[in-house]
């Protein structure tokens, strides 16, 4: 599976503009009969993967009934998130699998695939001098 | 690096910053926007998408190490 990685403004620290890269790419998650499709960003480096809890709402996920996670991070503090159980799919292939949703998110966060939840069942090639990214499953659970 | 293959998100960053959008297919035509992402399905829905994708914009766009 392949995808492009996204080109997005940043405003850097002496007040000019520039373009990053950053490898956001469109996910489908699936609870019981709703599905919603999201862009999220692939983050190696966190542990779980999160995502807003807007999307629980819309996925009618009763968010406070899930396990609940404090996270830290490399910012000033830490959050809260809930885990659930949902069906995450990458194109045609789908995983089931624990993820976390949170509230807390800042306005100038990402929704991000982490290790738990994403990168234990794929691998991922991250082809940044073609803007590129691969993505090869490593357990097929289904293909759909 | 070659940003000429990848999706260019800049005029999505710089018209609806703290916005959710609904994307097309093709991931670069914005169908909706609304401050709730149930509303931008809403709205997407009203147009004829029915499975939109959605992206949370960023209100600030700076330099990004980490969820924070």
């Amino acid at each position: 599976m392949k995808f492009k990685y996204k080109k997005i403004p940043v405003l850097l620290q002496d007040g000019s503009r520039s373009h990053v890269l950053r490898p956001i790419i469109p996910i489908t998650l699936y609870w019981r009969k709703r599905e919603i499709r999201y862009e999220v960003l692939l983050d190696s480096g966190a542990d779980f993967s999160v995502f807003h809890s807007d999307i629980a709402k819309i996925l009618n996920i009763d968010l406070s009934s899930g396990q609940t996670h404090t996270f830290g991070g490399v910012g000033s503090g830490g959050f809260v998130g809930y885990e659930h159980n949902v069906t995450l799919g990458i194109e045609g292939t789908i995983v089931t699998t624990e993820v976390v949703f949170s509230n807390d998110i800042t306005d100038s966060g990402y929704g991000i695939l982490g290790q738990l939840g994403f990168f234990e069942f794929f691998r991922v090639y991250f082809i940044y001098s073609k803007g590129q990214i691969d993505i090869k499953p490593e357990i097929i659970t289904t293909v759909i | 690096m070659d940003d000429k293959t990848a999706i260019d998100f800049s005029n999505i960053y710089e018209q609806h910053p703290g916005e959710w959008v609904a994307l097309a297919d093709d991931e670069e035509t914005v169908l909706a926007t609304d401050k709730s992402a149930q509303k931008v399905i809403e709205k997407a829905k009203k147009i004829g998408s029915d499975n939109p994708i959605l992206f949370k914009v960023p209100k600030e766009s700076r330099a990004y190490v980490g969820v924070e």
